[in-house]
């Protein structure tokens, strides 16, 4: 395969990759007030996708995949609310850990990767449409 | 006639070959611009004189059958891509990838690419002129 062609499935598997990470921010916001149903029960937890770079044999280029999807295990909130169905023996409910500014950032930083991803291929199918322009 | 054997056509292949390849690693910074630990790539600036001696390349096994597999020696590049060792920034995960400088590298190669190509056009409207079939 024509290094043009490969730049453009190298860019096309990072396209893919910030698509799943902004699947995750998206997941992320909608449940930004999950709690649970049952007294003193875990809310939802926020998810944080990582990225390793895996070499393509078919290509022989470093492509991007998403390693892992895992839960953020860190301290959550809690609010006095003792009508909630949530609300612990002290009246405390559970809050998710979602902060909506980081998710915010996260989905800026995402749309920016994937700008980027998409200007690649533009760029290299502008390329190739050049040399086509040879056989005129 | 082998237009590859003419000087000419020749320089300007070498830069074609030269920009597509660059713009496969560019492709492959650019994806993994969000991978932890993640260190760019860059090819070496295109030297004429370096080109045209022939380099050693490892030995590799030849595929008699397409149920072969490829072997482990990737295929050998023409021109060598080798890791940015001075950036301006990491990021705390320790990628180095500067999307903005990646963008400005893609441009620029697809300015060299295009060169290389009106370069070609224009020798080929001198041999169209020379044979007499009219030139533009």
């Amino acid at each position: 395969m024509d290094d043009l062609s490969i730049s453009s499935k190298v860019a096309a598997a990072g396209m893919k990759a910030q698509a799943t990470r902004l699947r995750v921010i998206a997941e992320n916001l909608a449940n930004a007030d999950s709690t649970s149903e049952v007294p003193g029960g875990d809310p939802y937890r926020r998810k944080v996708v990582t990225f390793r770079n895996a070499l393509d044999r078919e290509l022989e280029a470093d492509t991007v995949k998403v390693k892992r999807i895992y839960s953020d295990r860190s301290e959550l909130d809690s609010k006095y609310d003792p009508m909630h169905p949530a609300a612990d023996e002290n009246g405390y409910v559970l809050q998710p850990n979602v902060n909506p500014l980081i998710e915010m950032m996260d989905m800026r930083e995402a749309q920016r990767s994937y700008e980027a991803n998409m200007n690649v291929i533009s760029t290299s199918r502008q390329m190739i449409a050049k040399t086509l322009e040879l056989l005129k | 006639m082998d237009l590859g054997n003419l000087k000419l056509f020749k320089m300007a292949l070498t830069q074609m070959d030269w920009a597509a390849q660059r713009q496969k690693v560019l492709s492959q910074n650019i994806a993994n611009a969000d991978t932890p630990g993640y260190q760019p790539h860059d090819l070496k600036k295109l030297d004429f004189k370096n080109v045209l001696q022939s380099e050693t390349a490892p030995v590799k096994v030849t595929r008699s059958n397409p149920k072969h597999l490829k072997g482990t020696i990737p295929e050998q590049e023409a021109f060598r891509a080798d890791g940015v060792r001075k950036t301006f920034e990491a990021s705390p995960d320790g990628n180095k990838v500067i999307i903005e400088e990646q963008m400005q590298k893609v441009g620029s190669t697809r300015g060299d690419y295009n060169t290389a190509v009106t370069l070609m056009q224009a020798h080929m409207r001198m041999l169209k002129m020379a044979t007499g079939s009219g030139g533009g």
